[in-house]
């Protein structure tokens, strides 16, 4: 016993699906000197081609990233360029 | 979205990464002050003792005997400075105290004759500090006679840009014209030549009269132990002036030569 009742005779019945959204990932994360230990600001960070920079308390931010395996890049003038 | 091919995987959520970036070895260079401060009211021209130039200077006023001079001090934009070194000109006996201030105070680095006419370096003992000040004071010992000191040129080696290029000294001239003594008229042709001593070094400029008479030499040394000149002219006595008075700037010596 379902919801749909068929009759005698030819029966339309048209459906809307409604998508998922594909998963999505977030990445954060503090940059920091790593003699002084301090927060490092405005360190360029770039991901598959997105960029942000690091924040006062050197705290970046990507959101919507595809879960996946990415290369990513730390550069800042004075630093060693650090690619993960 | 192209998915590039890294080691970080990012799992669907929330994923943390911090990390550390490794600074890079700091450069060091020759710095001139930014500034300077004269805080006694004892020198003159301290912008010359830092202009790129060691033939120009700032000079200390007189100071007496057994006596010691006015600090003559360097600003640098606060800069690790690891050292720092003088050009100074004074040959006579003297003690030159320099002193670098750091974390408040004023700590000496330098307490000795300084030798003239070339750099001196001086390493601040311990290692590089955080500096912005340098300051420089002499000792006149002598029981009689007053002394000026001279710097020509100061530096501190830190890790700063690299200095622009020296300001050019300003440019000094000698011009004139050269007459005939009885009639007035100007003597074309004539040649001459002048010689400048300085410091262990020496310059000559030649030069020539134009039709009207008038000669000019650009760009010559002021502030020199003495500058001499010769004209010579068909008819004439040789001219001879050993010690012309040049100073920064336009010199204008007109000449009226005697015929033979």
């Amino acid at each position: 016993m379902g919801d749909i009742v068929l009759q005698e005779g030819p029966n339309t019945l048209n459906v809307q699906l409604v998508p998922i959204p594909p998963p999505t990932a977030n990445l954060y994360g503090v940059v920091t000197d790593a003699q002084a230990g301090s927060p490092i600001v405005g360190v360029k960070v770039t991901i598959d081609g997105q960029v942000t920079y690091s924040d006062l308390q050197g705290a970046y931010y990507f959101e919507g990233l595809e879960p996946g395996a990415y290369t990513i890049t730390f550069e800042k003038e004075g630093y060693e360029t650090l690619i993960r | 979205m192209r998915r590039s091919l890294g080691d970080i995987v990012i799992a669907e959520g929330n994923n943390e990464l911090n990390v550390q970036l490794v600074p890079l070895a700091a450069e060091f260079n020759w710095l001139r002050p930014t500034g300077h401060a004269d805080p006694g009211n004892g020198w003159n021209d301290e912008r010359l003792a830092y202009d790129g130039w060691t033939d120009t200077y700032a000079e200390s006023k007189s100071v007496s005997p057994k006596s010691w001079s006015q600090p003559l001090e360097f600003l640098i934009t606060p800069t690790t400075v690891s050292a720092v070194r003088i050009w100074s000109r004074w040959r006579s006996s003297h003690t030159a105290v320099v002193e670098v201030l750091y974390n408040g105070t004023w700590h000496s680095i330098y307490e000795d004759y300084l030798p003239g006419y070339e750099w001196t370096e001086i390493s601040i003992p311990g290692g590089a500090q955080i500096i912005s000040k340098a300051r420089i004071t002499y000792y006149n010992p002598t029981s009689s006679v007053p002394y000026t000191f001279r710097v020509s040129e100061f530096e501190f080696y830190g890790t700063g840009e690299p200095p622009e290029p020296p300001i050019p000294p300003p440019t000094t001239k000698l011009f004139g014209r050269v007459t005939d003594k009885i009639t007035g008229a100007p003597i074309a042709g004539a040649v001459g030549t002048v010689y400048q001593d300085y410091d262990t070094k020496t310059a000559d400029y030649d030069l020539v009269t134009d039709s009207q008479g008038y000669y000019l030499i650009d760009n010559m040394l002021y502030e020199v132990d003495r500058t001499l000149m010769v004209i010579y002219a068909d008819g004439y006595v040789t001219y001879t002036n050993e010690n012309v008075p040049i100073s920064e700037g336009d010199n204008q010596l007109n000449i009226r030569m005697v015929p033979e």
